[in-house]
């Protein structure tokens, strides 16, 4: 069995890794043909192998099927054609087939730990989060050394709020990669939302320093000096990843949030309005410059960019509730109403409570 | 010292250039003898007008003096006498300029001309220069001979003091006039309303008054009472004189409205006296008001008073002197309850020191909420005169600091007569402002709180590998909303059949504590009925009337809710077979079948009914909403039905006449369809707790 799973190894390295469906986030692999006879394998088991993975090629997904299975039969422990298998359910779509031949791996060759990422990332399509986390467990229990699955199982962690278990995988993603940024980046983001902070904004400088082609560890930091009102270190990050990207809409609006909370609110309308261009769809911005407009006592243009903001995104409660404030400091008191009652539908609290004392109920009814 | 000297002839000789005075004598005026002589008769009649005292006939004297001045203005008597008339008129404001032109041409025609000046800067909210003005005068005064001066003078200085620190931080307000159908060119002033404001009435002295007489003193017509409504409109109808027997040919003015508008306070002068008056209505007409009891009216003047959101206590001002301290004239509030047994007002304690300052307390109102006054002092931190204040009663029964409204609804004049609707947005005041209509106007405030916060947010790729941004956490502004904390219950009463009004007796009850708090009746003629149910307390509410059955309503209104305004007409059925009501005061724990202790007002009020009604044979049924299983839901409303069949015959009821039922989540008042159509989960829970209920029915009688 052991000489299984070393030629399965040695067999993946022919593999090639030919996309990346963005669309199902399923792994289309094409694997090369065989040598006859140069596996030791049955020849009727590896010619109809052969075949197999010609008509994979050719996307024939049902012969394809049909020879990987037919190689089975022949030769039942012939474990590339199980995993071939696998992967043409998952080219066919059909999922369940695939898990349960990834499974099926598994249970052949107990010191299989593929099988169990790629059920894991089957899981996560699922929105199967708990089962997930066991498969990427598992795979860990046979292969401690692969960053790959401490990382996928610690963004799970992550998306779960167990920001601590998540902040233990990204450590050992670090430990096993000292160079991984992306784990540093996503270590800094769990210890962040943990209350750690200086040992978020170490992992984001670290991260930041690993990768210099992208801003995102940059914007990261600048949000979290951000968020602890220390507006011009917070600045001075956003910047940085707008150097690195000038198209980074994100930093471009999170700056101008950095700026406006420092109370800067025409350089604040300027960063706004560069994102409006950057990204004419991205509502946040439209609302973000009519909170600007609202603190210049500005009231119809807070008007007229929390309706452009809700043009682009109907279920922005926070766009409904600048509005209000606006329409009631213009004195538009029934629409000021309506629009604490939409803004209080999408949540925004204190909304409601406006709503309520503001006497809504009899000014809408008049 | 050049320089300095250098300066004061300056001074002097620019004194000399633009202020020389021209007093009235006819020397100065050789070339027009005859415009003298008017302008001299003018003076003269107004200075006799100025004589009696404590009264000066100021408004009049003023126009004579502003005759005198137009001929002469130079003469710092009649600048003096001016700006003394305009301090005791509502254009207060214009008394500085008059004051600063007798000084100008002569700095000492009085001694008191720095006090006045003082005062002419303190109106005009220039507090630097008062308190110059008012330290000069400070300095020339003699404590040990003039102790009431000095300390008055004092006064001023720290009122100018508070003013300099209240206009940094307006508060945020619209005010608003509250136009031509309310006010007119005459003072319109003391306006009082309903808790939810749709109701109001205000004292005015114009033309058409009862009479149509004016006031010797004042030349202003003598006060009457309007009123105007909004029950049909957003918009106030046009004011209308309320007529006898609240109006006489004297003064008649308003104090007080209960929170539904059933009693009325009026303050009648009695010679002097000043007296607390209250008025019940009948529909439209209002009882001849009948003076309060001795615990109120004493031999001391009261002028303003108003109940509490129950009916059961009423506060009050009051000059009636302290027993151990304070002056007899010196205003302050009271608070007296009212005796169920005797059926009278009595048990009258002042409020504390914390509340009452040892200056005047006046125009005092209670906030539909029970629990918060507003109150006008010329104490406390005022900025001058009477400043309105608010203060609320603890749990423990203190009293909080009374916090000063602020400017601008404070000023350095009187403020007074303010108001607060139920909903704490909406307030009213008496205000003369430049843009009125003539005298004293009625104006809307509208409270706006503390400035509200625009929600800004950003979103950041907090994973490196996530295909969507994570938006950081909005974080809603931390603002304490000032609305009250309180709901009003308003609708009318009716017939189940013909919509006719019905007057109906109004039960509140506190469940916890299984009493009666409050009783109310509503109209007889519109069937209009107002509650005001302040937070904290589950209510238990009976709308009764002979030969109808009873209607239970029940309101948690929870201690920190917001203010809600709920209207819900009653109609009620007469007690005929088939009619059917909910008793919505029933209460059984979580899933079992046991009556809760508080159930037990309704079931009494059940009792009562069979008893009076000893034909009636009814069915006492049971539902659920449709959350669980049918079987368990059905055998719970089964149960449930049978505890209070129990009750009942425990109570006396025959057994025959009783039939229960479970129908469990058969018959839901909201569907299931219309449930999920709601948005807000708060309203889905209401549907679902409408549906869970214990129902009786006539099945004969």
């Amino acid at each position: 069995m052991r000489n299984l799973q070393s030629f399965l190894l040695l067999f993946c390295f022919f593999f090639i890794l030919s996309t990346y469906g963005q669309e199902d986030s399923v792994k289309i692999v094409v694997a090369n043909n065989v040598e006859i006879d140069s596996t030791g394998v049955d020849p009727e088991a590896q010619k109809a192998y052969n075949e197999g993975t010609t008509a994979f090629e050719n996307k024939n997904y049902a012969e394809a099927i049909k020879q990987f299975k037919k190689a089975i039969e022949i030769s039942p422990d012939f474990i590339i054609a199980h995993s071939n298998l696998a992967y043409t359910y998952l080219s066919d779509k059909k999922v369940e087939m695939a898990e349960q031949q990834f499974l099926h791996l598994t249970t052949m060759d107990e010191t299989a730990h593929l099988p169990f990422y790629e059920l894991g990332t089957l899981a996560e399509l699922k929105d199967s989060t708990d089962l997930a986390i066991k498969y990427y467990s598992s795979a860990i229990d046979r292969m401690k050394s692969d960053k790959r699955y401490y990382y996928q199982r610690g963004i799970l962690y992550f998306k779960l709020g167990q920001y601590e278990t998540a902040v233990e995988d990204f450590s050992k993603v670090v430990l096993i990669d000292p160079k991984d940024a992306d784990a540093y980046n996503d270590r800094g983001s769990a210890y962040k939302l943990t209350g750690k902070i200086d040992k978020a904004i170490a992992d984001y400088t670290k991260a930041a320093e690993l990768n210099k082609k992208s801003g995102l560890a940059y914007n990261n930091l600048g949000s979290l000096y951000r968020e602890q009102k220390e507006y011009d270190r917070a600045i001075k990050a956003y910047d940085k990843a707008i150097l690195i990207d000038q198209n980074n809409y994100l930093a471009w609006n999170n700056r101008g949030f950095a700026k406006f909370e420092k109370g800067e609110y025409p350089a604040a309308l300027s960063d706004f309005k560069r994102v409006n261009l950057l990204s004419p769809d991205y509502a946040i911005a439209y609302n973000n410059i009519a909170g600007v407009y609202m603190e210049m006592e500005e009231y119809e243009n807070v008007v007229t960019y929390s309706t452009k903001a809700i043009e682009r995104d109907e279920n922005l409660g926070a766009a409904y509730y600048n509005r209000a404030i606006a329409n009631e400091m213009l004195r538009n008191e029934v629409q000021a109403c309506k629009d604490w009652s939409q803004a209080a539908d999408l949540g925004i609290r204190i909304a409601e409570e406006y709503y309520t004392t503001n006497s809504c109920g009899n000014l809408i009814e008049k | 010292m050049k320089k300095i000297v250098l300066i004061s002839v300056l001074s002097l000789f620019s004194i000399s250039l633009f202020a020389q005075e021209v007093t009235f004598d006819k020397k100065n005026f050789k070339d027009n003898k005859k415009e003298f002589k008017e302008a001299e008769d003018h003076l003269k009649m107004a200075d006799e007008l100025m004589m009696p005292m404590p009264f000066p006939r100021y408004g009049q004297a003023l126009n004579y003096y502003l005759k005198a001045q137009e001929f002469n203005p130079k003469s710092a008597h009649v600048n003096y006498q001016i700006g003394l008339c305009y301090l005791n008129t509502p254009q207060k404001f214009k008394a500085l300029e008059y004051f600063q032109n007798a000084f100008q041409l002569n700095a000492n025609l009085h001694p008191d001309i720095h006090y006045f000046l003082g005062r002419g800067f303190h109106l005009k909210m220039d507090w630097d220069k008062a308190i110059n003005h008012y330290e000069t005068h400070k300095g020339r005064i003699d404590s040990k001979k003039d102790l009431e001066a000095y300390m008055d003078v004092n006064k001023r200085i720290l009122e100018c003091q508070s003013g300099k620190q209240l206009v940094k931080n307006p508060v945020r307000v619209w005010i608003d006039n509250m136009g031509k159908q309310i006010n007119s060119a005459y003072p319109e002033y003391g306006m009082v309303m309903t808790a939810n404001a749709s109701e109001i009435f205000f004292t005015s002295r114009r033309p058409g008054s009862t009479g149509d007489e004016r006031d010797e003193f004042s030349d202003e017509y003598f006060e009457d009472v309007y009123t105007s409504n909004r029950y049909t409109s957003k918009d106030w109808t046009p004011a209308r004189n309320v007529g006898a027997p609240i109006n006489t040919k004297g003064h008649d003015a308003v104090v007080s409205l209960s929170p539904d508008g059933s009693k009325m306070i009026v303050y009648i002068d009695d010679k002097g006296d000043g007296n607390l008056y209250e008025s019940l209505r009948d529909g439209d007409t209002w009882s001849k008001p009948k003076k309060l009891n001795d615990a109120i009216c004493s031999e001391y003047h009261e002028a303003s008073a108003w109940y509490t959101p129950d009916g059961r206590q009423l506060y009050f001002i009051s000059e009636r002197p302290l027993v151990k301290k304070g002056d007899p004239k010196d205003r302050d509030i009271y608070v007296a309850t009212w005796n169920e047994e005797k059926e009278e007002w009595g048990n009258v304690e002042r409020l504390p020191e914390n509340i009452n300052s040892k200056y005047d307390e006046d125009g005092i109102y209670v906030h539909p909420d029970g629990k918060t006054i507003y109150f006008s002092s010329k104490g406390h931190n005022s900025m001058g005169g009477y400043d309105v204040f608010k203060a609320v009663k603890n749990e423990d029964g203190t009293w909080s600091d009374p916090e000063n409204l602020g400017y601008p609804i404070n000023t350095p004049d009187h403020d007074v007569f303010f108001v607060v609707a139920a909903n704490g947005r909406d307030a009213y005041m008496t205000s003369f402002r430049e843009d009125g209509f003539g005298g004293n106007d009625l104006y809307k405030v509208t409270l706006l709180g503390e400035k509200k916060d625009p929600i800004l947010s950003g979103e950041d790729m907090l994973l490196a590998n996530a295909t969507i941004a994570i938006r950081a956490v909005q974080i809603e502004p931390k603002v304490e909303v000032s609305g009250s904390k309180l709901m009003i219950l308003r609708g009318v009463v009716r017939d189940d059949e013909s919509k006719s009004p019905i007057a109906a007796d109004i039960e509140l009850v506190d469940n916890e504590t299984n009493k009666v708090i409050a009783e109310f009746t509503s109209d007889s003629k519109s069937g209009r009925y107002l509650v005001s149910l302040p937070g904290g307390k589950n209510y238990g509410i009976a709308v009764k009337a002979t030969d109808y059955l009873f209607h239970s309503e029940n309101f948690d209104v929870k201690q920190d809710a917001s203010y809600k305004e709920v209207e819900l007409n009653i109609d009620l059925k007469k007690v005929n077979v088939g009619k059917s009501i909910v008793l919505k005061n029933i209460f059984f724990d979580l899933s079992k079948y046991s009556l809760r202790p508080e159930s037990e007002i309704e079931l009494n009020r059940l009792t009562q009914l069979l008893i009076e009604n000893p034909g009636l044979k009814i069915e006492i049924s049971g539902h659920t909403d449709s959350r669980g299983s049918a079987a368990f839901n059905k055998e719970l409303s089964k149960n449930r039905a049978k505890a209070v069949v129990d009750y009942l015959v425990e109570k006396g009821i025959k057994k025959d006449r009783l039939v229960f039922a479970g129908y469990g989540m058969e018959q839901p008042i909201k569907t299931d369809a219309e449930i999920a159509k709601m948005s807000r989960r708060s309203d889905k829970e209401a549907a679902h707790q409408q549906n869970r209920r214990t129902e009786f029915k006539v099945l004969s009688k």
